[in-house]
């Protein structure tokens, strides 16, 4: 693609037109500057976001976030809504990982009267939080609880003693999708999900302590309960072997959907079913039943970590409680009220790489946050600054109220190995004051900071575009990479 | 695009988020088998000694690239869920039913997770009496 190829809305907009490639039936909208924009043409992350808008019932555009790059079938950091009455469902649109997501928990604990505990704060976290490849969690359940799990979410961990009132008070949906059905998933879902409750798994997965650097909106920061210089714990896991088995039976299930109802797809990742169907039906049901393990699954990492707290903290005078501030899905698919073209309709928001971000006063926000908007979670590399946003109500405008997910890969796994040797990384982090726990040297070389793009430059985006605004800024000082 | 060479045919294609492999074989039966061994390679398998002995695999799937991911799948669920390597896997394909017979191995480690595999731009050719396709793994 060519920078001619796009009509500049503003300084943050492009847009690429409908009649672009035949068969789009909506345009696509990238929220970027042109530096992004330049980088984002140079792998297949454009091209994935114009075949998303292949999707029938797309409805007004695809959004693709500042943070994209490429994934497969559906871009990440991408969006696209379609129409309840005449629109489908795509489980590649959503993602294998289903409620990928992150937890963000602060405490009132200051890095200068923690900073000698560190080290063995983060090796308890380790040692009570299962992280790495083939690592299963604390528990083993049986096939009707990981049912319950599944309807439940994280409801089961609140009956089961792992979660308080607050903590669910908190979560986006309060931890728990409705309409969620076990017997719409496969016993083979089932059977990877029963040994890996309660555990990160590898990849992107992270466990993170960070200090609260600056902070850029002191009332929403008050309101958050963040303080400068105060210790925060991040989350980044999703629903494991669960989810990725739902979405693997249906992107297999709905090779046949397609041919049923004659859609002609430009990727066969992205097949898909009419939400008034069946099928439709029956993959909703699925996903939910993923989102809400992912989102017990969070909450019992968020349980351990913060027994770490207690346990390890217990030393110093201030109080050691870590309580959550939010939890959210970045590869869901959700029913949502949106305006389009003036109308407020019933949509299938499928945002892959993409976060919730409603503004102020939305009636799905917890009261204590309903004056300033949902929290928005944007972890940076493990190198670098994170951030807390808020949604705003120009978000709902325009990308329906979606914002992006973290920093966003510039460099190839395999690039990234050649270049960055796993023992250098972790050195070079020591150096500048981080810890790092990593379950392989390989997997650490493919996360080093130089792979992902600059947060801070993504943020600029996302303010610019006013998709979210700024609260606070967050500096990694320990990291369990699975 | 640089690809670096993993296996005689099987070759890593650099993409962004993921893994992704170019496979190439002189017949079906062998693309698929060096499709499996590519991707049992990007995830870096430490095995033991102990044979566990045979194992087969019978799948019937529409199309030859649905019947590529099924098989793949399969393999991923032996070696996640059952912890056991397939070596010395042999396939044949008839029309859409794939037989494949492997020798298995316990596993005691291995270094890289594959969530899934895609049907991303899925499409088997057959150009200049061999056999290809890419594939892309979820990571």
């Amino acid at each position: 693609m060519k920078i001619n190829d796009f009509r500049q809305i503003s300084k943050y907009e492009w847009e690429i037109a409908k009649n672009f490639q035949s068969g789009m039936n909506v345009p696509v909208i990238i929220f970027a500057d042109e530096r992004i924009l330049h980088e984002s043409m140079k792998d297949a992350s454009l091209q994935q976001a114009i075949n998303a808008s292949h999707l029938p019932g797309v409805v007004k555009n695809v959004c693709v976030m500042p943070d994209v790059h490429q994934g497969y079938g559906f871009p990440i950091g991408g969006v696209a809504a379609t129409a309840l009455n005449n629109g489908v469902i795509s489980p590649g649109a959503i993602g294998y990982d289903i409620n990928c997501g992150v937890r963000l928990m602060a405490s009132q604990v200051k890095y200068t009267q923690a900073e000698p505990f560190i080290e063995d704060l983060i090796n308890r976290i380790n040692s009570l939080c299962p992280s790495g490849v083939g690592k299963g969690g604390r528990m083993k359940l049986t096939k009707k609880e990981i049912e319950k799990v599944c309807t439940d979410g994280a409801h089961w961990t609140l009956r089961n003693g792992f979660a308080t009132n607050t903590d669910i008070a908190f979560i986006e949906d309060r931890g728990c999708i409705e309409g969620a059905d076990s017997s719409m998933i496969s016993l083979r879902a089932i059977q990877r999900g029963m040994p890996q409750l309660g555990s990160l798994g590898s990849g992107n997965h992270f466990i993170e302590i960070d200090i609260v650097d600056t902070i850029k909106n002191k009332k929403a920061a008050a309101i958050l309960g963040l303080c400068e210089g105060c210790l925060t714990l991040q989350i980044h896991t999703g629903s494991r072997g669960l989810g990725h088995q739902v979405c693997s039976d249906y992107v297999k299930d709905f090779q046949h959907v397609v041919k049923k109802y004659h859609f002609n797809l430009p990727d066969r990742e992205l097949v898909c079913a009419p939400l008034d169907s069946q099928e439709g039906r029956n993959y909703l049901s699925a996903m939910r039943c993923a989102a809400n393990f992912a989102f017990a699954n969070r909450q019992l990492l968020a349980f351990y970590a913060r027994k770490a707290f207690e346990e390890i903290l217990s030393r110093i005078p201030e109080s050691s409680n870590l309580y959550t501030v939010y939890d959210l899905a970045h590869n869901i698919g959700k029913i949502e009220n949106h305006k389009i073209n003036g109308k407020e309709q019933k949509v299938c928001v499928h945002r892959k790489g993409a976060t919730r971000a409603y503004g102020p006063g939305h009636k799905d926000l917890p009261n204590k946050y309903k004056e300033i908007g949902q929290p928005v979670l944007i972890p940076g590399s493990m190198g670098t600054y994170s951030w807390v946003m808020l949604g705003t109500q120009q978000a709902e405008q325009k990308s329906f109220s979606s914002c992006s997910h973290g920093a966003g890969r510039v460099m190839s796994r395999s690039q990234a190995r050649k270049r960055y040797r796993g023992e250098k990384v972790r050195e070079r982090l020591l150096r500048d004051g981080i810890y790092i726990k990593a379950g392989s040297m390989a997997g650490l070389s493919e996360e080093a900071p130089q792979v992902y793009k600059d947060v801070d430059h993504v943020i600029r985006c996302i303010v610019g575009a006013n998709l979210a605004s700024k609260v606070a800024r967050m500096k990694p000082i320990a990291v369990i990479k699975g | 695009m640089r690809k670096n060479q993993l296996f005689p045919e099987v070759f890593e294609v650099p993409h962004t988020a993921d893994a992704a492999i170019d496979v190439f074989g002189r017949s079906l039966d062998e693309m698929f088998k060096n499709a499996a061994f590519g991707m049992l390679s990007i995830m870096e398998i430490n095995i033991q000694e102990e044979n566990l002995g045979y194992e087969n695999l019978v799948l019937i799937e529409d199309d030859i690239e649905s019947l590529l991911v099924a098989f793949l799948s399969e393999i991923l669920f032996i070696v996640e869920q059952k912890r056991e390597y397939p070596s010395n896997i042999q396939v044949k394909i008839s029309g859409s039913q794939l037989k494949s017979t492997f020798q298995s191995f316990p596993i005691n480690s291995y270094d890289k997770e594959i969530k899934a595999v895609t049907f991303n731009q899925l499409n088997i050719v057959h150009v200049n009496d061999r056999f290809q396709t890419r594939l892309v793994f979820d990571i």
